[in-house]
């Protein structure tokens, strides 16, 4: 009998033991595939600079080697497998992409739905009458996207700060947000936004985030579609959601998009609710 | 072997049986210490992304001036590529706004140049989007930096815009910085309000639309002080419906003290303070920017300053949203505290519009 009390025991504690080392197995293997884009990345670099070295005909007058360093900045660059279709499409002889190219494009990764909940917590978070743009700064730094902040001041109109990153989470882009001081000297968040890129689940996404963050009574100034959906936020704001199609990509002055690869890209964006636009 | 008792006296199998408790045990906790350390582990790393306190300082970059990228090179002209990085396409001016590709895509490639790696990123140009290639192209990345940080940029932009009224920009290097598309007009009215004292200057203004507006901006939700918010609001501004896309214009002279930004449902405003010293909002317009009308740039009355926009929405027709303010005060024109939400120098424009507009196109 003790002799059966001994074994079974030693037994367990194996087994326990090896049920937790087969159940995090699986979450390491979740890491590593979230890395694959890397092993692309170096293989775009390594062919860039595999190729035979040779002098680049035409430059700019005044362009010389010596003004060319090597600078490297903190630009994200990932190849996706994505844009082989429209891509292609660019290639001399081929069709043009069509304009619903992003319903075939595939869903947003677990990854890429995590970076757009990180994005919409934060304007939340910051679209209140108090919050200030160094603290925005501080959380987007440990984010490591890079933030950049321009602090525009006119004595007629006040200061303007705009904060923008350098690099971008996962599936996202152009993060913009601008803070206003007042003639009270207090500074409030006028506009936040940023962009999701061409998928045919961003809108519902999106669409379910921003109203979990609104709560249980949603001001619903116009119901969700596939492309448009606007909502009443507390504190005078107002949040929207867009599907860029062709002529919203144009004139923008501080993305840049591209007319072909970009309809379909979800805009995001929470601001101040300046005109209170009414139905007439 | 058998055991022969707890007397103190441990057989063999007695020292199997203890191994195997404490093995087990010991199998136990840790299995139960290891989600706890990694929670542990978690929760340290989570704290070490927590936003530091307040009265720690930032080390992200932070600069003055506007959020603008632009060409800045020693030479006048930067050569714009292909994706091949090897075909010229076009080619942009020093100090020309540039804007940056972000986010999925590829955007940034290298190439090798006389035994050197050089960086290329993948631009577009607001000046030249217009063209075959939606004014897209690859360029060194060394050769782009925000406008603050361009050596010589505040320089040339003081040197081509003038000191006043923009009469010597024609002297000044306009062949770096392109000249604002000024429309000749053959509205004398707007030559008259270039100078004017204020608003109630004889001479000013100039009506901003280079129609008359499809609607009434005097009735309705176009008119200001209209309610709002069922009734918590009030307009801040004169409504003027006109038509997606066409040019608003200045209505006196002036300087444009805030470019472009991001306004509403989509749509952009430009802040400027015209001669007299009154400040107009132009909002719920394009973001296409008229070129050399750019923050800082003076601007002639009757010159096109933008274009009429329509918020995403689609709540309304196409308009120009227009915030008029005496100048008396300062800061943002937007602020919370009060009905309109604005700056306490708003001013309601009716009467002036009315009086604009009947000058400009007869009663």
């Amino acid at each position: 009998m003790k002799r059966l009390v001994g074994w079974t025991a030693l037994v367990l504690g194996f087994v326990v033991v090896a049920t937790y080392w087969f159940s995090n197995r699986d979450e390491l293997s979740e890491t590593q595939k979230a890395r694959k884009t890397v092993p692309e990345l170096q293989r775009v670099d390594e062919t860039a600079a595999s190729q035979p070295k040779e002098e680049m005909s035409g430059f700019a007058a005044g362009q010389s080697s010596q003004e060319l360093g090597s600078t490297p900045s903190s630009y994200k660059n990932e190849a996706r497998n994505t844009e082989a279709p429209i891509e292609a499409s660019a290639r001399p002889g081929v069709k043009r992409s069509s304009d619903d190219a992003w319903k075939s494009a595939p869903p947003l990764s677990k990854s890429e739905r995590a970076s757009v909940q990180k994005i919409i917590d934060l304007a939340f978070k910051y679209a209140k009458p108090t919050e200030k743009p160094s603290a925005l700064l501080r959380e987007l730094e440990a984010l490591k996207l890079a933030p950049v902040a321009a602090q525009d001041f006119n004595d007629d109109t006040g200061k303007m700060v705009i904060i923008r990153t350098d690099q971008a989470l996962d599936g996202t882009r152009y993060f913009h947000a601008q803070f206003f001081e007042d003639e009270n000297k207090k500074t409030y968040l006028q506009h936040l936004s940023f962009e999701i890129r061409p998928s045919p689940d961003s809108m519902d996404l999106a669409v379910k985030m921003i109203e979990a963050k609104l709560g249980v009574k949603i001001d619903v100034l116009q119901a969700p579609t596939s492309h448009y959906a606007l909502y009443k936020a507390p504190n005078d704001y107002i949040v929207w959601v867009k599907r860029l199609e062709r002529d919203d990509l144009k004139d923008d002055p501080f993305n840049a998009r591209d007319p072909k690869a970009d309809i379909g890209t979800l805009r995001v964006a929470i601001e101040k609710d300046i005109h209170a636009h009414e139905h007439e | 072997m058998t055991l022969r008792g707890f007397n103190g006296v441990y057989t063999v199998k007695k020292s199997l049986l203890v191994t195997s408790l404490v093995l087990s045990l010991g199998g136990f906790v840790g299995a139960l210490s290891m989600p706890i350390a990694a929670a542990a582990k978690t929760s340290t790393k989570k704290s070490s992304t927590r936003p530091a306190k307040a009265k720690q300082a930032t080390s992200a970059k932070v600069v003055k001036g506007q959020f603008e990228y632009v060409v800045c090179t020693d030479s006048t002209q930067l050569l714009v590529r292909d994706e091949s990085l090897k075909e010229i396409l076009f080619s942009a001016e020093k100090y020309e706004p540039v804007k940056l590709f972000q986010g999925w895509g590829e955007n940034r490639r290298f190439r090798q140049i006389n035994g050197e790696e050089v960086a290329f990123i993948k631009v577009q140009f607001p000046n030249h989007e217009d063209n075959a290639q939606d004014g897209i192209g690859w360029v060194a990345e060394k050769m782009i930096k925000l406008q603050s940080e361009c050596p010589g940029y505040k320089e040339a932009l003081e040197e081509a815009h003038g000191e006043e009224g923009g009469d010597d920009a024609e002297d000044s290097i306009e062949h770096v910085i392109k000249a604002a598309e000024t429309v000749k007009t053959e509205n004398k009215t707007a030559a008259k309000a270039d100078n004017v004292a204020g608003l109630n200057d004889a001479k000013c203004c100039n009506f901003p639309l280079i129609a008359r507006p499809t609607a009434s901006y005097e009735t309705g939700m176009r008119r200001f002080g209209a309610r709002r918010g069922g009734g918590s609001r009030i307009h801040a501004a004169s409504d003027l419906y006109r038509r997606i896309n066409e040019p608003i214009e200045a209505v006196a002279s002036g300087t444009v003290v805030r470019d472009l930004y991001y306004f509403y449902q989509g749509t952009y405003a430009l802040e400027v303070k015209h001669a007299g010293g009154f400040v107009v909002r132009y909002g719920e317009i394009t973001g296409k920017q008229v070129k050399g009308v750019r923050g800082g740039a003076s601007v002639k009355a009757g010159q096109v300053i933008g274009y009429i926009a329509k918020v995403n929405s689609n709540c309304c027709e196409p308009m120009l949203h227009f915030e008029l303010y005496s100048g008396k005060r300062t800061g943002s024109l937007t602020v919370s505290g009060n009905k309109y939400r604005r700056r306490s120098d708003l001013m309601d424009p009716t009467k002036y519009l009315r009086k604009w507009e009947e000058r400009k196109f007869g009663k």
